[in-house]
């Protein structure tokens, strides 16, 4: 007979940089998993569980917000240099969030400028960018906040030694599944069909629209559903208003020729 | 097949008596969308015609499920979600559809979850009136011969009622006093006023039977880019149409170190970016042009090499629910005429 193999827990480490820090709550507030996660996992840091962090080698890394000051941009590289794995959660993380709803128009310092007036800052802001600007991110989870069955899943299976299984549908699939009228069919505006579902379909559910807080599905038919939109009357500039809100960078791929 | 009448005033309590062969299922309101869910109240059927959002398949091929538990040793299938159910209310597109779906998931090697359900299900058809987007006059799935325990046809003040199945014979022998073997020529006459009152009602109609050859002979045709413009891969006219049955398997593990988690199933669209896609990565149908052929050729064409038929009934959701104006009805229009639809 073998001896009982010693389990080796993974070491891991979950950071927040510019965020609500909903998706560090949704870790520690989902009671039904988290006496499971600190059974299997060996949390080397985080700071809603512990102020002793040991800041050393990680198996994986979960990053939540956007990189907004230099500060967290060093800090971000430290993370990635220690963990072998790094995944980005959140819509901050993803794509940088609500802070990151005016990237590119005009320059950032002159926004800066006009916000907060001649400071001197303890770190130099930066525009709120997402982790993969600037580190290699190995998975993706995201949501605004996550959602805890998809979270812990990606976890469940990063501690398996699996890869998370991702999940490229719109939220229209949830939506239907939870036996919702569509929006679209008496002209109300959603951005369901080309956000990044995984939420339940949380707004529809209650009759309101989706307002792209997942960040962009990449399958999403942008065109038509501009389009179709602005068919039911509303205009270009209010859409894209809309679908910047929550889109930050990685909208700016998909709307960039409408 | 035995046809007997039924007076419309029996009908809540012959309703209620079925209870005893299992639980109640049928069409109910629910947050304003009609439902087919368990009856707590049989006042709240909703029994004239009216389509709920989602077809009948969720109740025999449930939206998202656990189909397992498996650990090293092996794996534990989940019947849980058997009981014997009693469906009421079921038309004919919907009993034609379930025999659609028997050819999917009943051919050797049936599929466990759908046969345990089905089999434990009893259907009790009722006629319907057609509603603004019905199509089932042009595709022959307008009334039903089979697949039914009992069927009701609602003529006001009686009911013919036909018997499909000893169950179903079963059903009225509890209540034999309800009904009555002798419908008098008075009952027919009134039956072909009726069907000819409801043949006349459909507002909408296409070239079902000719689809197929149009199908084949446009597989390469330019109508599809014009489609696949348009389409916004949002999945919904999967979910609604009641022939659709593919799913995704997803290995969900339990929190822990060892080997231990759930398989869990979940209505799959071959509209999604993700269907046709296997390692390497190679995605057969990353178009949108070629996912939406995928589509119409099963509603249109066959269902697939084995199933010989198209697959659709004619239940217009497809037409009720698509935000972009694609379904059965624009599609056979475009490639009948060869011309694309009016913006
Ligand atoms: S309501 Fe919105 S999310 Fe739901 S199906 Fe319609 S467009 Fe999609
Ligand atoms: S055909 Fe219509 S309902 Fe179907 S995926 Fe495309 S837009 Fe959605
Ligand atoms: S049309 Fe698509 S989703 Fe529907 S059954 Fe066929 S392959 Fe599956
Ligand atoms: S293709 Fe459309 S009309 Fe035909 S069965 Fe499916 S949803 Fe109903």
């Amino acid at each position: 007979m073998a001896n009982e193999q010693q389990i080796i827990k993974p070491k891991i480490g979950i950071y927040g940089l510019t965020g609500c820090a909903g998706d560090q709550l949704v870790i520690i507030h989902t009671e039904d998993e988290i006496l499971n996660l600190f059974n299997s996992v060996d949390i080397k840091s985080f700071v809603m569980a512990s102020s002793n962090p040991e800041e050393g080698e990680l198996d994986v890394a979960f990053v939540e917000g956007s990189v907004s000051t230099e500060e967290e941009l060093h800090h971000l590289k430290d993370i990635r240099k220690r963990a072998k794995i790094l995944v980005a959660m959140g819509n901050c993380a993803l794509c940088g969030g609500p802070q990151a709803m005016y990237t590119g128009d005009g320059t950032f310092d002159t926004r800066v400028k006009q916000v907060y007036g001649d400071v001197d800052f303890l770190t130099k802001p930066l525009e709120g960018a997402p982790v993969d600007a600037y580190v290699e991110v190995d998975y993706y989870v995201p949501g605004c906040p996550v959602d805890a069955k998809q979270l812990f899943a990606a976890i469940a299976r990063l501690i398996h030694g699996s890869s998370p299984e991702p999940y490229p549908h719109p939220v229209c699939h949830e939506c239907k599944l939870n036996e919702n009228k569509c929006l679209l069919l008496d002209k109300k505006f959603c951005l369901g069909p080309v956000t990044a579902g995984g939420c339940n379909s949380a707004c529809p559910n209650h009759g309101l629209p989706c307002v792209g807080c997942w960040g962009p599905n990449p399958d999403g038919n942008f065109k038509e559903h501009f389009e179709l939109l602005q068919s039911f009357g509303m205009t270009k500039e209010d859409i894209v208003r809309r679908i910047r809100n929550f889109g930050g960078h990685k909208i700016l791929e998909y709307i960039k020729d409408l | 097949m035995r046809i007997l009448k039924m007076d419309s005033k029996y009908l809540k309590e012959f309703l209620e008596s079925l209870r005893m062969f299992g639980k109640l299922y049928g069409p109910i309101w629910k947050r304003d969308v009609l439902t087919h869910d368990h009856v707590e109240n049989v006042d709240d059927l909703v029994l004239d015609g009216e389509h709920t959002l989602i077809p009948v398949k969720k109740l025999f091929h449930p939206k998202r499920f656990n189909t397992m538990r498996f650990n090293e040793e092996g794996f534990t299938p989940n019947y849980s979600m058997f009981e014997k159910r009693v469906l009421i209310g079921a038309h004919p597109c919907d009993i034609h559809s379930l025999l659609r779906l028997d050819e999917v998931f009943l051919t050797d090697p049936a599929d466990p979850y759908y046969k345990g359900l089905r089999e434990n299900t009893a259907i009790i058809g009722f006629s319907c009136l057609p509603t603004e987007n019905s199509l089932c006059r042009s595709t022959g799935t307008d009334i039903v011969e089979s697949g039914f325990d009992l069927f009701f046809v609602d003529l006001e003040d009686i009911y013919l009622v036909w018997v499909g199945s000893s169950l179903g014979h079963d059903m009225i022998l509890e209540k034999e006093e309800f009904f009555d073997e002798n419908v008098t020529h008075a009952d027919i006459q009134k039956y072909i006023q009726w069907r000819e009152m409801r043949n006349d009602m459909f507002k909408k109609s296409f070239n079902f039977r000719d689809m197929p050859d149009i199908m084949e002979l446009s597989y390469n045709s330019e109508i599809w880019d014009y489609f696949a413009e348009k389409c916004l891969s949002c999945g919904s006219c999967t979910m609604v149409c009641p022939t659709c049955n593919c799913y995704t398997l997803t290995d969900v593990f339990d929190v822990t170190n060892k080997t231990e988690g759930r398989r869990e199933r979940v209505w799959d669209s071959c509209m999604f970016v993700d269907y046709s896609l296997v390692a390497g990565p190679h995605n057969f149908r990353g178009k949108r042009a070629d996912r939406l052929k995928l589509w119409y050729t099963h509603k249109l064409k066959a269902f697939g090499g084995e199933y010989g038929r198209p697959a659709c009934i004619g239940c217009g959701r497809c037409v009720d629910t698509c935000p972009v104006d694609i379904n059965v009805l624009t599609i056979a229009e475009a490639f009948t005429s060869c011309e694309v639809p009016a913006k």
